[in-house]
């Protein structure tokens, strides 16, 4: 009797304490599991394509700039074929870039596609910087919010002073905003000049010494004949983002080419048209482009408006 | 007769004795194994997690640092950690972020470098949602 009842004492406990074990023993597999599982976890990457969200971004923003530059230089004679071309190019581009993640869960797309008509006035024959009608005192462009490839060649300089109001004075481009007024003077006093009123100022100072007869002036880089020009600084004074009047004084003192490109599209009405082969004459031009893009996965949702300007350096 | 029937007793007794404390010793040794190993998993599940979220909104902040219309990262996190629930909590303050994932008594602090400011939450374990509102990231429950 005390034998069978002490085996079978012996055998629960036996059975108790295996069974015990037995469940430590799994537990700790399922802590290695956890701890295999979470190595496993960490080398691997998030899964959020931050990257590829910000490489979408940015190359479309390269392809619509290029975009907008090739269409620009292509002369069109009116504005609407201009913008139906950027728009068909740039959606084109995203359609493009999009067949990329075909296959994938990823959406990368052109959302929304706003386009500023500009403006470029060029004379490229030399004659004076008066308007087709030959007015010597005439607005070129009203409410530019940004101009760029602004550049002047004279070739015949006859303003002798300074002074713009006396018979003899000189050629002066004003560029004004709500602000103030910045001008540049172009006369020849025993040599070429240029001379520059910066909006804060009250007078102009004489910049650009090498400055001569036929060389090119880039009002927006401040560089002549490609020398960079202390004091040459386009608009300085005036508020950066515009609206800016430009506007010639005495266009009838001096000779030459000169082009310029605004962001307006209120320009003087006494120029010739596109194509046509005299001038000075207007062409349209998209100054600038807006795109919504946006790029979704289950991860991540990355929605941005970013602004082309071709030719500026921001953006 | 009689000391065999005593002889039978010890036996018995001396087995079950040197049975418990066999058993006993096993299950506390196996018993200390499991509550060590159940924190260090834990703290390594924590460190990964506090990993990620920071990996997550350092990708926001990239992003955010595009002056975007619309930010939103969601990431992916296990409902619980080998020690059971667990927290996540983003703590902004001049000096440094950092989020600190925090299970029990185990805590992991992952500091970060940001750009864009973050604001400070604390939310339960699991998926996050990480948004940009307002000019700050923002850390919720997803």
């Amino acid at each position: 009797m005390a034998d069978l009842s002490g085996d079978r004492g012996r055998g629960q406990m036996l059975l108790v304490g295996g069974l015990a074990v037995a469940v430590s023993i799994v537990v700790l597999v399922l802590l290695l599991n956890a701890a295999i599982y979470t190595q496993n976890v960490a080398t691997r990457g998030s899964g959020v394509e931050g990257d590829d969200a910000l490489e979408h971004r940015t190359v479309m923003v390269e392809a619509a700039g290029d975009l907008l530059d090739a269409e620009n230089e292509r002369d069109y004679a009116a504005r609407g074929p201009l913008a139906a071309n950027v728009t068909r190019a740039v959606t084109n581009a995203s359609s493009g870039l999009r067949s990329q993640w075909v296959g994938s869960v990823t959406a990368a797309s052109l959302d929304g596609l706003t386009l500023h008509n500009g403006t470029r006035i060029v004379q490229d024959g030399s004659r004076n910087l008066t308007d087709a009608a030959g007015t010597a005192t005439w607005t070129v462009a009203t409410n530019a919010t940004g101009i760029r490839e602004f550049t002047i060649t004279p070739d015949r300089i006859d303003g002798t002073t300074v002074d713009p109001v006396s018979a003899n004075g000189s050629t002066r481009i004003n560029v004004t905003g709500s602000n103030g007024t910045w001008r540049l003077h172009v006369y020849d006093d025993g040599g070429p000049t240029l001379a520059v009123k910066n909006a804060s100022e009250a007078s102009p100072t004489t910049v650009c010494p090498a400055f001569d007869t036929g060389a090119r002036v880039d009002l927006i880089e401040g560089t002549v004949n490609g020398t960079a020009c202390a004091g040459l600084d386009f608009a300085k004074g005036l508020s950066p983002e515009g609206p800016w009047d430009v506007s010639i004084v005495r266009g009838n003192h001096t000779a030459g080419t000169y082009a310029l490109t605004a962001n307006t599209t209120a320009i003087s009405p006494n120029l010739d048209g596109p194509g046509s082969g005299s001038s000075p004459r207007w062409e349209p031009r998209v100054y600038s482009a807006a795109l919504d893009l946006s790029y979704r996965t289950p991860e991540l949702r990355y929605e941005s408006r970013v602004r082309v300007i071709p030719g500026e350096d921001d953006e | 007769m009689n000391d065999r029937a005593v002889s039978t007793a010890v036996t018995w007794a001396l087995t079950m004795l040197i049975t418990t404390l066999l058993l006993t010793g096993l299950l506390a040794a196996t018993g200390g194994q499991i509550e060590s190993r159940t924190e260090s998993v834990t703290r390594a599940e924590l460190e990964v997690i506090g990993q990620r979220v920071v990996t997550d909104l350092s990708t926001a902040d990239r992003l955010a640092a595009t002056d975007p219309q619309s930010v939103s990262v969601r990431t992916r996190l296990p409902p619980d950690v080998a020690a059971g629930n667990y927290r996540i909590a983003v703590e902004a303050t001049d000096a440094e972020t950092a989020v600190v994932v925090r299970s029990g008594d185990t805590a992991v602090r992952v500091p970060m470098a940001n750009r864009t400011a973050v604001a400070n939450a604390s939310v339960p374990g699991g998926n996050v949602r990480i948004t940009l509102d307002g000019g700050a990231l923002e850390v919720s429950a997803a």
